[in-house]
């Protein structure tokens, strides 16, 4: 193979994580949870043939003066998966979740598997993936099809495998897009990371002792069903009514008077501009952030509903959601060295401080292994530094984890969980609506 | 996405019976259609929210949130009236577009039948030149009258100083091209002077205000653009001493003019100062008491 047909493209969201370097630790975290031994055999081949197809998930990030680029590294299957016996499989999987992957080693993903010990066949599948190479929208795809490639492996259905491969480009986003839209969402030079109100989260004061941790707190069936019972009721999203929550317990938390304002940012699947959602484009990042501000707490729950749902519709109703400020990145990428592009991002990127990113339903079908059954499980963001504050929320077989990540101490751990119990005590609230 | 609740089901077809009755009293038009289409959104967005906040009475629900439009009928004239206005500037602009492509193409015209009738089509190019910057700078006044009726001065200063360098430059080619000047490019001297004149005029025209600083930074301009152009133009006579005292004239006149600004202000403000103590005085004289 010739030196040149080893570099792969660092497309402009691989540089745009690679920037958030500065704000997190890259990774995305998945961990899911099996009654039941998988065949570590197949899985070793399915992970093989799914990297192969993702030439990203075994190249190393390399930074020049000019152009950053990927650079396919050689590599097996053992620097990915690690299979160990476990008195304690959760406990072990997450403090593998713990980890990191350095952007220039030869693999961007980590797979762990614990089988528990004694006579439990439990068994954790732990992953943790550089954000630089997908987002929690591609890590559903991902995981998704790992579970389908290794059932259809061990059937010998060969032609059923599947793993996309297409373009990692940022620009499928325009595909939807034609003629006057497509000028307009082309030209969309407008910086929309600058907010009002900046509010933090009331983590404690950084220290060299601070670990990564992640934090989750799960919503039980019977509550997550009252919440989308009275969602559906009032008319709005589970995602608008758990926003109403975050407002709420966020007021009470970071000690806000009622007539504040707050910002909380909310993640955006970009796919949905793109054509079949992105099925056939490869692993990459499509997410980006809309900013939901209200301008006081509300009194009542209803209130802060009614605020949070008039600021979400104004971006809802956009038909260009999401794509402002890409032109411009785009822009800065083409016209400056690395360096200076950085610099110029980073001058005018404002990171958000606090954040939701809800990335929906895990489909317990789809991430079946045969021979085992899915218990439980969630995929978390990237683990923040402080002051920034992300909330990751997935939901599986009925049940919602909302988790946090966070490089901080023990006190950490206690702001986050008194969080959580805000967050519980206000989504009472809201199902009493 | 969230479907659609029972109450937005059942207000709908009333919303829209009503709007599509009221919007009968203008004309039936796109932007009216547009217009109609967003009054729905308005009403039911509002209906969710007042049934959030625990309305549940579908016709409490209506008669709040037609109530909260306010009087529909004024709501569409002025709609109305706004798209009038709104075509009616288009119009105008139109026109004007029209107008200016027409004066560049009867010039191009022009410009053909006398190079060809002639021959010569150097520096007859200047007819054709004459007439794109002649177009821009009416297109320019016309947009300054609209923008001074709307009280708009800054985007009006700078369309003075654009046509004002378009003149300039036309001048100058003139003078270059067609009558062979030496040192005609001195014009390019005389429109700064020229463009911080019509700028300070604007300031006091508009009552900007910064024009009491403007005119010394004005005259002193203006001075050292004479002194350098009358020093270039009559050479070899030696001007340029005491010519110099030109620059320093221009000083003193702008001293002179910001001494007595600067008094006339605090004279006023003096004046301010007895007129408000004064009216305290008569104040006194009707509300005081001894006790």
């Amino acid at each position: 193979m010739s030196r040149k047909s080893k570099k792969l493209k660092a497309e402009m969201w691989d540089r745009m994580q690679f920037l958030f370097r500065n704000y997190y630790d890259r990774m995305v975290h998945l961990k899911l949870v099996y009654e039941g031994r998988l065949d570590i055999s197949v899985l070793k081949q399915v992970i093989v043939y799914m990297v192969e197809k993702a030439p990203v998930l075994h190249s190393s990030f390399n930074t020049t003066v000019l152009e950053p680029y990927w650079r396919k590294e050689n590599y097996t299957v053992d620097d990915i998966l690690s299979v160990a016996q476990s008195d304690d499989a959760e406990f072990d999987a997450d403090l593998f979740l713990a980890g990191t992957i350095p952007y220039d080693n030869n693999v961007q993903i980590k797979i762990a598997v614990f089988e528990q010990t004694g006579d439990s066949v439990k068994t954790v599948l732990a992953l943790r993936v550089n954000h630089m190479c997908m987002d929690g929208g591609d890590l559903k795809y991902f995981i998704g099809a790992l579970a389908n490639n290794y059932n259809c492996l061990k059937r010998g259905e060969y032609g059923e495998m599947r793993m996309k491969s297409g373009s990692r480009s940022y620009d499928q986003i325009y595909s939807k897009f034609e003629g006057e839209d497509l000028k307009k969402a082309r030209g969309l030079y407008k910086n929309v990371s600058k907010i009002k109100d900046h509010v933090g989260f009331p983590w404690s004061e950084p220290s060299d002792s601070d670990i990564n941790r992640i934090i989750r707190r799960e919503i039980g069936e019977a509550d997550f069903a009252a919440i989308r019972s009275t969602a559906k009721k009032l008319g709005v999203t589970v995602n608008d009514a758990l926003m109403a929550i975050t407002f709420r317990a966020l007021y009470e938390l970071c000690g806000l008077k009622d007539d504040d304002s707050l910002t909380v940012s909310c993640a955006i699947d970009l796919r949905k501009h793109i054509v079949e959602g992105g099925a056939k484009g490869g692993l990459t990042n499509h997410t980006a952030w809309l900013a939901c501000r209200t301008l006081e707490r509300g009194e009542t729950m209803s209130d802060t509903l009614v605020n949070v749902i008039r600021s979400m519709k104004t971006f809802k109703r956009d038909k260009f959601m999401g794509l402002y400020s890409l032109p411009l990145l785009k822009l800065a990428y083409t016209i400056f060295p690395q360096n200076i592009a950085e610099f110029a991002i980073k001058k005018g990127y404002d990171n958000p401080l606090l954040a939701v990113s809800n990335m929906g339903q895990l489909d317990a079908q789809k991430l079946s292994f045969d021979g085992s059954t899915l218990k439980g499980g969630f995929i978390s963001g990237a683990t923040k530094y402080k002051p920034f504050f992300l909330m990751s929320v997935t939901t599986l077989l009925g049940r919602m984890t909302l988790s946090t990540a966070i490089r901080g101490s023990a006190a950490d751990v206690a702001v986050a969980n008194r969080y959580f119990d805000l967050i519980e005590k206000y989504l009472r609230e809201f199902i009493e609506l | 996405m969230a479907a659609e609740i029972e109450i937005v089901s059942i207000l709908k077809p009333r919303y829209k019976d009503f709007l599509e009755g009221e919007f009968r009293q203008i004309a039936p038009t796109k932007a009216a259609m547009e217009y109609r289409k967003q009054l729905l959104q308005q009403l039911l967005d509002r209906t969710q929210e007042l049934n959030i906040r625990g309305i549940v009475d579908p016709d409490l629900i209506f008669k709040t949130t037609i109530d909260e439009l306010g009087d529909i009928v004024c709501l569409l004239n002025d709609f109305e009236e706004r798209e009038q206005r709104s075509e009616d500037l288009k119009h105008k602009l139109s026109t004007g577009t029209a107008v200016a492509i027409a004066v560049i193409a009867l010039i191009a015209i022009v410009y053909v039948i006398v190079g060809a009738a002639t021959g010569i089509w150097h520096p007859t190019w200047l007819i054709l030149l004459g007439g794109i910057f002649s177009s821009l700078i009416l297109l320019m006044i016309f947009a300054s009258l609209k923008l001074l009726k709307k009280r708009k001065v800054i985007p009006v200063r700078f369309m003075i100083a654009a046509s004002e360098i378009l003149v300039t430059v036309f001048i100058f080619l003139l003078l270059q091209l067609v009558f062979h000047i030496s040192k005609s490019w001195l014009i390019f001297l005389a429109m700064v002077a020229m463009l911080f004149g019509s700028d300070t005029a604007m300031a006091f025209l508009a009552g900007s205000k910064g024009r009491w600083i403007e005119l010394p930074i004005f005259i002193e301009v203006l001075c050292v653009m004479l002194y350098v152009i009358l020093g270039i133009a009559l050479a070899p006579a030696k001007i340029w001493h005491p010519g110099w005292l030109l620059c320093l004239g221009g000083v003193a006149v702008a001293v002179v003019e910001f001494i007595c600004y600067t008094v006339g202000k605090s004279r006023a403000k003096d004046a301010a100062e007895e007129k408000s103590e004064g009216k305290k005085q008569d104040e006194a004289y009707w509300t005081q008491w001894d006790d």
